[in-house]
């Protein structure tokens, strides 16, 4: 794969990301081995920390990104990539809370696979009125990972319960939910 | 009007733990010090292992502890100090844990203060989060507890090693090598052990200190836990429980005494070795690392382990399998002359077998003629029973007219069974609720249980020796359910399918087509005869023929028991679905008409009312008019058919088996010209012309090109004798209707026997190079490798007979393996899925609480109550509509049809508002039509809902379980595309429900873009790009040069072009850190610029990736419904996801753990029910879809794809008992004693075991009272 179609697949990933997850893109810039998006999230202003290569990426990579969430201030960050992590580099993420985006994260729209059904996060009032309904405590609904791809598609945190817009053989359309477990 | 005895107490939990050696002496009756049992009188020695203290095993001696005799004394222990501690064998490895993770001078967890409050947060977050602390972060704290040096008093920390079995070592600093740990060593350190870090551990302090673990007192288990037998001899001889315990006694004594005179301690050392060992095996007697205690007569001691483990052990023999009382069994003959729903029984039976039966005003008078009849006269009574509760038995009673005198209303009477009375039935293997069903009694004379031939189906019973059993249920709630819920007419229609699984089989089939085809006419005589054996009691129809005589058709007789507004329509079995249907036209009379209880058109067959079919006449009938009607109905038709095949007459006979001379030569003209064909290939192959299949090699394309051949041969002269024979034929009939055997049948016992196969192939074992010594080595001739020219008529050759045999044994073989796989495949699904059951908000639930399903089968519909899967059937109930309303009022606007419609929207599913929508637009039915349909839709899938408490768990494990025993083993079958294997059938199954990290053939399906599923070019270029290549599959060859200690690449340009892979990415890729390439020639070196071992860079070189996504072995490229689509053999989707000219939205693999892991768990879900379907379907079986729904929502409901089974599902159930039923039985009471978990018998099993009713079904109904309220009454 040349170098060109490995980054423009990352890039991609990166607009998938945005737009499943709802955020505003504002502007892209170059920076040395990687490319940088700004966009808008709920918790302010984030960075999407984009390394193309096909090879590991490592804690430089990480402290270089450490150092630009410093100077900038940023509250939130993310890393998608196009190689793998290192074990290093995973913990140190896990240290400062960067989100890493792990290598599997497809390239298109996840949800749109045939295989796939919608997933949505729940909100506070849906959420009460679903335990209410069910009487239920959150952790005896079924269970979703906070690593699945559906969940880093659309950014739940753990704790959250997601619906499920299934397509059923036997009743059309139905919902199922799942709560939202880290590994 | 039954005693009913009320349980006084109910277990609500058992909580597990060990006992403290200050307890069990308190418990303790006995110290038990004589190594011996019984005195030469027989005489139970006093504080031996006998001692009359432990309870008595006499029935007439009173226990000397508690007072009672031996059927009320429930035991007492006792107990012996030992002399030494003992390690208790099942506890080493809690114990070596414990040691490996605790100071060895001050006890305290040997992690930092800030790590410990570190991890108590996070295990008090996780407990918030998940409700639970999985055992992993366990497991993970104590591993992670190492260090050198105690953080909290500095002593060095040494390594504790484990010896197997009981041994512990403590290896001195700086190699200055180990030395044991004593058992009272071990115990001291156990005792230093805090109770707040043993919770870090997962242990559970309060429930079980871990010095415990390290024995001081040995509990001696009760008299009838280890009974003695007299044997006929008058030789007592002991249990080997009671064996273990006196070697136990006498070392200990032993021991005991050395130490107090102060012996050496090389023998105090030896003898305390020698206790552990007793001990040891006492508990254990099959722990690695020791021999096995043995018998005298060298059979190895079953000790307490032993006792509760595996298939004979306590827990599945007696804990979850109880005996019962009032059973029956015996073999079992057909009956065509009773219902249904009755069971012969034999008097012998019936005159053993009682009922008890409350004595009222209004049976006292029958009841009394019982009791004066006795037990022997039938109908008699075997027992009275006095309202003070003594039992009188008939028998032993002399004058039994004064007891009958005796007898007012409070007594009850055992009476004997009598007709009409409710019984059980079953048949094992009992594979799904079918297999037990509620009979009414039939006493008749002779030894047999009798039953009606339709009911062989569920039961899967034939009458070659098959035996059954009888239950009668005795208490008047019991009754109740079986008559409520068990009767057979109430389990006509499976819940698998949805459809009748009871219905006419066999001859009743035949009569059926004889009795309905057009050729039937019968004079008044006959008719007479047939509808008097059916009971039908209206008046006769006017006959069809009126001169000479009158005639009356089979239709028209036939048309007698069906509803008279019964319309309905299908194609019945003998339909040749000829290219254009004919319809009520058809020349096979196939079409069936029924119009107003009219049979029109068509002849009866199996479609119409065979078991097992879906659809059929019986089915409808069930759905429309009830399970009574249609009980009656079969009753009915079986009679009447029954008695028109004895009127007409039915054999199939040998000559009926011979074809004519033309025919026979066209057989044989077939034959060899297969033949020829076969003889060709065998020449193409010789010279090497044959073209080679994909991803096989020459031989094995050859293989397959003469099976086909093979396979076409026998087909084809199948078919000749088939068009030959005519439905006069008797075998013809039968297989054409579907009364039994098949056309291949027809054509092996007529035209030829066809190719055996072993193994999925011909022939090809036995001597070298042939099969048997009559042929030349490597004679690939048809003959040669087991192809049957001859028929079973004609007789075969001896060489045919014995290739004929080897297959037969394969068959045989293969049942018997399919028959324990599907078993054990069953027993996994019905312990993961027992638990589960409806609750009245509608979800299912396990028996904590945790929400499986939000709504049972996501319509909430109980498959056993829809119509073949359907919630409501509508095209069918619009029809019916159209006809109510026929004639009144114009269409109403579809405006009419959406408002309606809306209205119901949230009450119905969002599939049956579209077909309701579609079906009421096409029908233009008036608003009265509608506004009836959508009455009637709404109110049939109100009925159809599941009821709570309904055990759908135990329903979708049966329904998968029960078709597996069907199911054919190891079809490596050709899926669409002929080349490529994919393990099918059972394999397949177990495979899914197993969650196997890896299939055994994992497939991907790519679907391609726009752009490349146009043309079979395009999509080659695809598949080039995703098949694996390495270095090795280019490389003509590639070593190491010794002499310049290089590596030698010799790229072969041909394989290269065939991937299409350029030098330069060939070289590209070979670029690695610390080595130089060169070319020179053709030839790529690899020179090393360091030191490195080059043998190894050699194989790592070979394996270099190029081009590709790894595991991929072969792509295919087919076409496949106007598109092209590339078939994979291995799967690795993330590469292939992001692959150039793919669709990745289509794309998928049979790799359920790889969907899970790139698409995320809810595509795993729906893979596994994709899959699971697709082998079901494929070996034509029909399991309703929410069956594999449950299954797959229950292995991902964690989030993760879980197996069903020990390490899946089962393994992580919440009670204790039902994991020690199932499997690992010791382990998982160790663990649950050691962490002093509590069960809280909510499942199944763990009733079963403790033998209380199980919260299911009828089971799950409770009554509260509210006593606050009634406590107001009174004061008020």
């Amino acid at each position: 794969m040349s170098k060109e179609e490995q980054t423009s697949i990352v890039e991609k990933k990166v607009q998938i990301l945005i737009k499943l997850r709802g955020y505003k893109r504002q502007k892209r810039v170059e920076l040395k081995n990687a490319i940088g998006f700004y966009v808008k999230t709920s918790e302010g202003k984030t960075l999407i920390f984009c390394v193309p290569t096909e090879g590991t990426v490592g804690v430089a990579y990480i402290n270089q990104l450490l150092k630009i969430i410093e100077e900038e201030e940023l509250k939130k960050t993310m890393v998608v990539i196009g190689g793998r992590y290192t074990q290093a580099a995973k913990k140190k993420a896990k240290a400062n809370k960067i989100e890493l985006i792990p290598q599997i994260f497809p390239a298109f729209n996840l949800f749109d696979h045939k295989l796939v059904p919608k997933h949505e996060i729940l909100a506070t009032e849906e959420r009460e009125a679903l335990l209410e309904k069910y009487r239920a405590k959150p952790y005896q609904f079924p269970r979703i990972k906070l690593s699945d791809p559906a969940i880093v598609a659309i950014g739940a945190k753990a704790g959250d319960i997601v619906k499920v817009i299934r397509n059923s053989p036997t009743a059309g359309e139905c919902f199922a939910y799942r709560y939202v477990v880290p590994d | 009007m039954v005693y009913e005895a009320i349980p006084h107490k109910i277990v609500q939990q058992l909580r597990f733990g060990l006992f403290s050696p200050q307890e069990l002496r308190r418990l303790s009756a006995v110290a038990v010090q004589t190594a011996d049992t019984y005195d030469e009188d027989g005489a139970p020695i006093s504080s031996g292992l006998m001692d009359g203290r432990l309870g008595t095993l006499e029935p007439r001696q009173r226990c000397r502890t508690c007072g009672n005799t031996a059927i009320r004394c429930p035991g007492h222990f006792g107990h012996i100090e030992l002399a030494v501690p003992i390690i208790h064998i099942i506890f080493t490895k809690i114990i070596h844990d414990l040691l490996r993770a605790t100071c060895r001078n001050c006890g305290r967890i040997t992690l930092p203060e800030e790590k410990v409050v570190e991890i108590r947060e996070r295990i008090q977050r996780i407990r918030k989060l998940l409700g639970e602390v999985p055992d992993k972060i366990y497991k993970k704290i104590l591993k992670d507890a190492r260090t050198k040096e105690c953080p909290y008093c500095g002593a060095p920390q040494h390594k504790t090693v484990f010896e197997k079995p009981t041994r512990f070592l403590e290896e001195a600093p700086e190699g200055g090598g180990a030395h044991q740990l004593t058992p009272s060593m071990v115990r001291e350190r156990l005792e230093r052990v805090s109770l707040e870090d043993l919770e870090l551990f997962g242990y559970s302090a309060k429930a079980a200190r871990p010095e415990w673990m390290v024995l001081q007192v040995l509990p001696v288990p009760p008299v009838y836990v280890r009974p003695s037998i007299t044997l006929n001899s008058g030789i007592r001889s002991e249990d080997d429980l009671t064996h273990k315990l006196v070697d136990i006694i006498r070392i200990n004594q032993r021991l005991k005494e050395n130490m107090e005179a102060g012996a050496p301690t090389l023998i105090i050392q030896d003898l305390s070795e020698l206790l552990q060992y007793h001990v040891t095996t006492y508990f254990n007697n099959e722990a690695s690392g020791i021999p096995p205690a043995r018998h005298r007569s060298g059979r190895a001691l079953k000790t307490l382990s032993q006792r509760l483990k595996g298939k004979e052990g306590r827990f599945r023999s007696n804990l979850s399998g109880k005996r019962v009382d009032f059973s029956a069994r015996t073999v079992i003959s057909p009956d065509p002359n009773l219902d249904i729903s009755e069971v012969g029984v034999p008097l012998a039976i019936a005159s053993k077998l009682t009922i008890p039966v409350k004595v009222t005003d209004w049976n006292i008078e029958k009841l009394q003629a019982r009791v004066r009849n006795g037990p022997d006269q039938y109908p008699g009574a075997l027992y009275v029973l006095r309202p003070d509760g003594k039992r009188i038995r008939l028998e032993f009673v002399i004058d039994r007219e004064k007891i009958a005198e005796a007898i007012e209303p409070g007594f009850i009477v055992e009476r004997h069974l009598e007709n009409g009375d409710i019984a059980i039935f079953n048949r094992q293997p009992s594979l799904h609720r079918m297999s037990i069903m509620a009979h009414f009694v039939k006493v008749l004379p002779y030894k047999t249980f009798r039953l009606h031939l339709c009911v062989c189906p569920p039961y899967n019973a034939d009458f070659d020796g098959d035996e059954m059993n009888l239950h009668i249920p005795q208490s008047e709630e019991a009754r109740t359910e079986a008559l409520l819920l068990m009767q057979v007419q109430d389990q006509i229609l499976s819940p698998r399918f949805g459809g009748p699984i009871i219905g006419a089989i066999r001859d009743f089939i035949t009569s059926a087509y004889l009795l309905t085809r057009k050729s039937t006419l019968l004079p008044k005589r006959d008719v007479c005869r047939l509808l008097t054996s059916a009971s039908y009691s209206g008046t006769l129809p006017k006959p069809q023929v009126i001169k000479p005589e009158p005639l009356w058709s089979g239709k028209q007789i036939f048309s007698l028991f069906l509803p008279t507004d019964f319309s309905y329509s299908l194609k019945a079995t003998i339909c040749q679905s000829c290219t254009k249907c004919q319809k009520e036209e058809c020349p096979h009379d196939a079409y069936v008409v029924i119009k107003d209880g009219i049979l029109r058109t068509g002849v009866i067959d199996r479609r119409a009312i065979g078991a097992e079919q879906s659809e059929s006449i019986l089915h409808r009938i069930i759905k429309d008019y009830g399970a009574q009607r249609g009980r009656e109905f079969l009753n009915k038709i079986c009679q009447l058919l029954k008695l028109f095949i004895s009127m007409q007459g039915f054999t199939y006979s040998f000559d009926e088996l011979e074809l004519s001379p033309k025919a026979q030569r066209s057989i044989q003209k077939t034959l060899a010209k297969h033949e020829n064909n076969v003889q060709e290939l065998i020449v193409a192959y010789r010279k090497g012309t044959l073209q080679r299949l994909p991803g096989q090699s020459l031989q094995e394309s050859f293989e397959i090109y003469v099976m086909n051949e093979l396979a076409k041969a026998r087909d084809v002269a199948g078919q000749i004798a088939d068009r030959y024979f005519s439905l006069e034929n008797s075998g013809v009939l039968m297989t054409r209707t579907g009364a039994r055997g098949s056309s291949l049948n027809i054509g092996q016992m007529t035209a030829s026997v066809g190719q055996q196969s072993v193994r999925g192939k011909r022939i090809m074992r036995g001597y070298v190079q042939r099969a048997l010594p009559h042929f030349e080595p490597d004679d690939p001739l048809p003959k040669a490798r087991g192809f049957v020219y001859a028929s079973y008529q004609s007789g075969l050759d001896p060489l045919e007979y014995f290739f004929h045999a080897m297959g037969g044994r394969e068959g045989l073989v293969d049942t018997a393996v399919r028959t324990q796989q599907s078993g054990y495949m069953q027993r996994r699904l019905i312990n993961a899925l027992e638990h589960l059951r409806i609750e009245y908000d509608g979800t299912v639930r396990n028996s904590v609480g945790e929400i499986v399903q939000f709504r049972y089968g996501e319509d909430g519909v109980d498959p056993a109550k829809s119509d073949h899967g359907k919630a409501v059937n509508i095209r069918r109930l619009v029809d019916q509509v159209t006809i109510m309303v026929e004639g009144k009022g114009r269409p109403a606007a579809e405006a009419y049809i959406m408002k309606k419609l809306e209205n119901v929207r949230r009450q119905l599913t969002p599939l049956l508002i579209q077909e309701l929508r579609r079906e009421l637009t096409r029908a233009k039915l008036s608003r009265k039509g509608i506004d009836l349909t959508v009455e009637l839709t709404l109110k049939h899938y109100r009925q159809a809902l599941v009821e709570p408490g309904e055990a759908v768990g135990i329903v979708a494990a049966q329904s998968i379980g029960e078709p597996g025993t069907q199911m054919t083993l190891r079809t490596f079958h050709y899926a669409g595309v002929k080349e490529q294997n994919v393990t099918l059938g059972l394999p397949r199954l177990i495979e899914i429900v197993d969650a196997r990290r890896i299939p055994s053939t994992p497939i991907m399906s790519i679907y391609l873009d726009r752009k490349h599923r146009r043309t079979q070019e395009k999509a080659k270029e695809v598949a080039q790009n995703i098949l694996h290549t390495t270095t090795a599959d280019i490389a003509e060859a590639a070593y190491i040069d010794p002499e310049s200690e290089r590596i030698i690449i010799i790229p072969d340009k041909r394989l290269m072009k065939n991937r299409e892979i350029s030098m330069e990415t060939l070289k590209e890729k070979l670029q690695l850190t610390d080595c130089e390439l060169k070319t020179s020639g053709k030839r790529l070196l690899i020179e090393l610029l360091k030191e490195k071992n080059i043998k190894k860079l050699l194989v790592k070189i070979l394996k270099i990736s190029i081009k590709g996504a790894s595991g991929v072995s072969r792509v295919l490229v087919t076409a496949e419904a106007g598109q092209w689509v590339i078939r994979t053999d291995g799967s690795n989707l993330p590469p292939i996801l992001e692959t150039k000219g793919i669709d990745p939205t289509k794309t998928i693999s049979n790799h359920v753990h790889e969907i899970a892991k790139t698409l995320g768990i809810e595509a795993a879900r729906n893979l596994l029910v994709k899959e699971a379907i697709g082998v079901l379907e494929e070996q034509g079986l029909d399991v309703d879809i929410r069956h594999i729904m449950l299954v797959s929502d229950i292995m991902t409901l964690t989030g993760e794809v879980q197996q069903i089974g020990r390490h899946g599902i089962s393994g992580k159930k919440s009670s204790v008992l039902a994991r020690a039923a199932f499997e690992i039985t010791v382990p998982n009471i160790v663990a649950a004693a050691v962490k002093g978990e509590t069960d809280p018998l909510r499942g199944v099993t763990e009733n079963v075991i403790v033998g209380q009713s199980i919260p299911i079904g009828t089971g799950l109904v409770n009554l509260y009272m509210d006593t606050l309220a009634q406590q107001e009454e009174k004061d008020g």
